[in-house]
């Protein structure tokens, strides 16, 4: 068990870290340390504090009060949208779900980095990200179900959500092919000279897909502004990453293609959306591609069609220190310490 | 400057060699007469005149292209609008897809219909999706991808196919393939207009060796869907499409001086969808169809127009609609004039129809 926990999320577990945003971003194209460290911010192992060279005026600025308790809000919200849905699965009143246990930081952090009007691409598995920008939990029932309020007729299986009036483009089943058309749509952005970005998720499954590579190089050599995030949560089914790819992740990738990349701990909430921010800000400056790996770990099965404990050792989350890093729990602590929340708040949220 | 150059290129590409005469055209001076490439061209030039989002790439567009089609348009319109990609079919269109959604029009190049395999996914799974899935809340109805196909007398394997049928039968895409330099003109620029995404084939044999007399009006187009009726007849209805309709034009001449025979030859022009009331008209009318076709026979597009025929047709027809193909065999080299369906074979097929 510790082995196959060891294989699933290794380099995160040995990679070295950075409490400086400045010191984990990487120029494309040159020469960059290996393993690529990773920035955080909140201490997994002492809940409510920041890692050694963290400021409280760094936390503050990559989320203040308000914003950082609304992506709490918004993280709870996914997690009870995922319980009901999966629950209406198994009672047969919807046909497939997907469940995003473990990566509420990782998509509310990234939607909370953006803006409201760049445009999103995504993969299947960003409700946190849906959320955040407004997808209501009506729109995705009616998605879900497929009924008649919902804007693909019923044509499309559950979670391929989309929604014009929120630039969510609508997902589609086949994996990566959102990263070539995020980098047309971003060029469309540049040439007309328009002030937004292009925001594409995609899993560490699909990196390995062609799609993957043809987007992120379309998007160097077109000096298209998409900023790029994945998700590596450690899985694509039943393959674990070691599997997958034998590199350090996937931000050397973007890297050896020209493209400015950092590393971050998706499970870190605040540091998310710093590091999004930052990447929105770097990509519009520059007005090329940005890549943000987002290092985080998948703790549902796959899918409602899925059973993660067919290949996945049951004491692996516990091996991981899973729970100590879940996003839910650090915002949480980190709200907690400072006064923004408490338990009767949580008790009346959930 | 130009049309000089132009008229200078035409006269070098008036004498075809294996190819008939263009059709007879009015020569008014509201045409000029030039090749398809200059034709495909002009489509291109106008589009990107008359619509500021316009933009077209591909690999070697820049400079003007392995067959010259862009020639001049990055000069003319600048790089941001006409631009090179890195070689990758998939990403081509993906990248044209993308910005297509973004309500803007794409004008893909892929740089032989050979190597459109790559992007497949993307076309079959996305391009011709995108409004479906999304429930018209998306799409990318300002995709035109636009590929050369089709045999050239030394293309062999990889640079002859002819695969509009692997995208004829997918629904959300049109498929359009002209036969000479107005019909390249007036239907590439009815494919950039068309709100659907659009992969417009062009036959390469035709690029320098087929000339007309094309209509200057940078807004002249022709309607996708409807089939044009090239050659009237009684006897006989002989359905093509691209370069093969110069092929049933000749063996539909040497049917009418040797026997009398009187074909109707029909250019479907588009595909996806095609005019299949034009072609059961024509078929009701002459009771003998011929779908003639250079890609393999097995699936091809024949088989489709065949089989439509046979229902639509039946009690009227008076032989089983014959199809005339290339071999289901790989594009050969040095074979290729035993794969193609020459005139000869053509002739042949007429005659079967006739003797039936």
């Amino acid at each position: 068990p510790a082995e196959a926990a060891a294989r699933a999320f290794d380099y995160a577990n040995g990679l070295p870290w950075v409490a400086n945003l400045d010191d984990a971003w990487v120029e494309g194209g040159r020469g960059w340390p290996s393993p690529l460290p990773m920035f955080w911010l909140l201490d997994p192992e002492a809940p409510g504090q920041l890692v050694a060279g963290a400021t409280e005026a760094q936390a503050a600025e990559a989320a203040d009060p308000a914003t950082a308790r609304a992506m709490y809000e918004t993280m709870l919200t996914v997690q009870a949208l995922d319980d009901v849905f999966y629950m209406a699965q198994r009672q047969g009143r919807v046909s497939f779900y997907l469940q995003a246990a473990g990566e509420e930081g990782a998509t509310v952090g990234a939607a909370a980095g953006l803006a409201s009007e760049d445009e999103m691409f995504l993969q299947y598995r960003e409700q946190g990200a849906c959320l955040w920008r407004g997808l209501t939990l009506d729109d995705m029932a009616d998605q879900c179900v497929g009924n008649a309020e919902s804007p693909d007729k019923g044509r499309t299986m559950p979670v391929h959500y989309g929604n014009r009036k929120l630039k969510l483009h609508t997902i589609s089943s086949p994996l990566a092919t959102q990263l070539p058309q995020a980098a047309g749509a971003a060029y469309a952005l540049r040439i007309s000279n328009e002030e937004r970005v292009v925001a594409c998720f995609f899993g560490d499954g699909s990196a390995s897909e062609g799609d993957a590579h043809a987007g992120l190089n379309f998007a160097a050599t077109l000096e298209a502004p998409v900023v790029w995030l994945c998700r590596n949560n450690g899985y694509a089914i039943s393959t674990p990453t070691r599997e997958q790819f034998r590199g350090d992740g996937l931000a050397p990738r973007a890297l050896a293609l020209g493209t400015d990349a950092v590393r971050v701990d998706g499970n870190d909430p605040l540091a998310v959306r710093a590091a999004v921010a930052s990447a929105r800000a770097r990509a519009l400056k520059n007005k090329k591609p940005v890549f943000v790996e987002l290092m985080t770990y998948r703790l549902s099965s796959h899918s409602t069609s899925d059973d993660a404990s067919k290949y996945r050792a049951a004491d692996e989350l516990a091996a991981l220190g899973v729970a100590a890093r879940h996003p839910v729990a650090r915002l949480k602590a980190y709200l907690q310490e400072r006064g923004h929340w408490d338990d009767d708040l949580e008790e009346t949220t959930r | 400057m130009r049309r000089a150059a132009l008229q200078v290129r035409a006269k070098f590409a008036s004498s075809p060699r294996r190819l008939s005469a263009a059709p007879e055209t009015s020569k008014t001076s509201e045409t000029t007469r030039m090749n398809l490439f200059s034709a495909v061209n002009a489509s291109m030039r106008s589009a990107l005149a008359r619509d500021e989002s316009a933009v077209v790439f591909g690999e070697d567009v820049g400079f003007g292209g392995v067959f010259r089609c862009t020639i001049g348009l990055r000069e003319e319109f600048g790089a941001q609008r006409v631009f090179n990609t890195p070689l990758c079919e998939q990403g081509i269109v993906g990248l044209g897809i993308g910005y297509a959604a973004m309500g803007r029009t794409a004008i893909a190049e892929i740089q032989f219909a050979d190597y459109i395999f790559p992007a497949y996914d993307q076309i079959v799974n996305e391009a011709a999706k995108y409004r479906y899935r999304s429930g018209g809340e998306f799409d990318c109805g300002g995709l035109t991808i636009r590929t050369p196909c089709g045999a050239i007398g030394h293309g062999g394997h990889y640079h002859s196919q002819s695969p509009e049928a692997q995208f004829a039968g997918v629904a959300g895409l049109k498929v359009v393939m002209p036969r000479g330099p107005t019909q390249a003109k007036g239907l590439l620029t009815a494919a950039i207009n068309d709100p659907n995404p659009v992969i417009f084939f062009e036959p390469k044999a035709l690029y320098r060796a087929s000339v007309d007399d094309v209509p200057d009006d940078p807004d002249f187009a022709l309607p996708l869907g409807q089939a044009d009726v090239v050659r009237p007849g009684d006897d006989v209805t002989v359905v093509a499409w691209g370069a093969q309709v110069l092929v049933a034009q000749r063996a539909a001449a040497t049917a009418a001086a040797e026997r009398g025979v009187e074909c109707e030859v029909i250019d479907l022009q588009t595909l996806a969808p095609w005019d299949a009331a034009a072609v059961e008209a024509s078929a009701t009318k002459t009771g003998r169809l011929l779908v003639t076709h250079e890609a393999p026979r097995t699936l091809g597009f024949a088989a489709e127009v065949c089989a439509y025929a046979a229902e639509a047709c039946f009690l009227h027809l008076e032989a089983p609609p014959a199809r005339v193909c290339g071999l289901d065999t790989p594009f050969p080299l040095v074979h290729e004039k035993s794969y193609l369906p020459t005139e000869d074979k053509v002739l042949a097929a007429i005659y079967g129809l006739v003797d039936f």
